[in-house]
């Protein structure tokens, strides 16, 4: 599946060139947008080149990610002022709800024009790590017991020291007593 | 002797205890007071003229600590059984431990812990070769009575 994917996605890029000879469109995603968890944002740059024909004006840029089932998962559209060439820095929040797995980003600038450049990058989704809270329980519970194992030995060497008190007043005492009967 | 137990009335009480620490004489007594202050006791036993130099207290009445007296709370059973055992310990020679009286426990302490207490004190004063006399009030003691008349040798109704 991922290999068909690949294979697309070459065809594409090698026939953007002919397709939209006048317009260039490149999305570049960096290396660590390359594999994101889903809840979070996907940062790219895109890049428009020799825009000719459509001059000095407001461009729409239609942002798709498509699913490894060819399937559109989100949509977005943002209006974006050009010159001769521009290079935007976008973002798309990805759902947390998108399952893991390969996905492509895929850019349509929208214009009067019969042209309609389109590029396409890919990105992978990954599964968040779930974190090991067993762990941290043990560690929790190791603390509660040293607490609560001091706190028992605290109030027991409290009783302690009393009885000890006690024991020797009592020693005092007697003697005293013993002594002044003599 | 053993370990006796006196049922008595309210007003007898004083007289029972002057009776007692007039037969021990010249033994040495540890006398647990439930109803009276040291010096309350001593003040009676002077009136009595009855000596009371031979006779260390365990004062369960007073509120402050002293440093020639030995103060517990009456709730405190295990300390007061700590400090009977101590006296006993200290004391070389014969003694006795009086116990005025069982009832009051009572009013601090359920009456399982009572006979409990009682039981734990008559076990170690027998072990000791020590003698137990305890008294107690006819009308409030009786359930307790039934309770802890078989750990004593000897009861007596007075």
């Amino acid at each position: 599946m991922k290999s068909k994917f690949l294979n697309l996605a070459i065809i594409l890029i090698l026939l953007v060139p002919f397709v939209y000879a006048n317009t260039n469109l490149e999305v570049d995603i960096p290396q660590e947008y390359s594999s994101i968890h889903s809840g979070t944002k996907i940062v790219f740059t895109t890049k428009l080149l020799s825009l000719q024909d459509l001059g000095r004006r407001d461009v729409t840029l239609k942002y798709e990610i498509i699913n490894d089932k060819n399937v559109v998962v989100l949509t977005k559209s943002e209006t974006v002022a050009v010159q001769t060439q521009a290079s935007f820095v976008g973002n798309i929040q990805i759902p947390e709800n998108l399952e893991s797995g390969i996905y492509s980003l895929k850019i349509t600038l929208i214009s009067d024009s019969e042209q309609n450049p389109e590029t396409i990058a890919s990105f992978s989704i990954v599964k968040e790590k779930t974190q090991d809270n067993t762990k941290n329980y043990i560690y929790i519970g190791i603390i509660a017991l040293t607490i609560i194992i001091i706190l028992l030995l605290i109030l027991k060497s409290k009783i302690w020291i009393k009885h000890i008190k006690l024991k020797m007043k009592i020693k005092r005492i007697v003697k005293q007593k013993l002594y002044s009967n003599k | 002797m053993g370990s006796v137990l006196i049922t008595t009335s309210v007003e007898n009480l004083g007289n029972g205890i002057n009776s007692v620490v007039q037969t021990f004489g010249d033994v040495y007594g540890i006398y647990i007071s439930l109803n009276k202050t040291q010096s309350a006791i001593l003040k009676t036993l002077e009136k009595s003229k009855i000596s009371s130099k031979k006779i260390f207290f365990i004062d369960c009445v007073s509120s402050s600590q002293d440093k020639n007296s030995v103060v517990i709370k009456p709730s405190d059973t295990n300390e007061i059984l700590l400090a009977i055992k101590s006296f006993v310990k200290e004391i070389p020679s014969r003694k006795y431990i009086l116990i005025d009286s069982l009832a009051t426990l009572m009013i601090y302490n359920d009456i399982n812990k009572v006979a409990n207490f009682v039981r734990t004190l008559t076990q170690f004063a027998s072990q000791k070769g020590v003698e137990v006399v305890a008294l107690t009030q006819k009308a409030e003691g009786e359930k307790l009575f039934d309770k802890i008349f078989n750990f004593f040798d000897k009861v007596e109704k007075k």
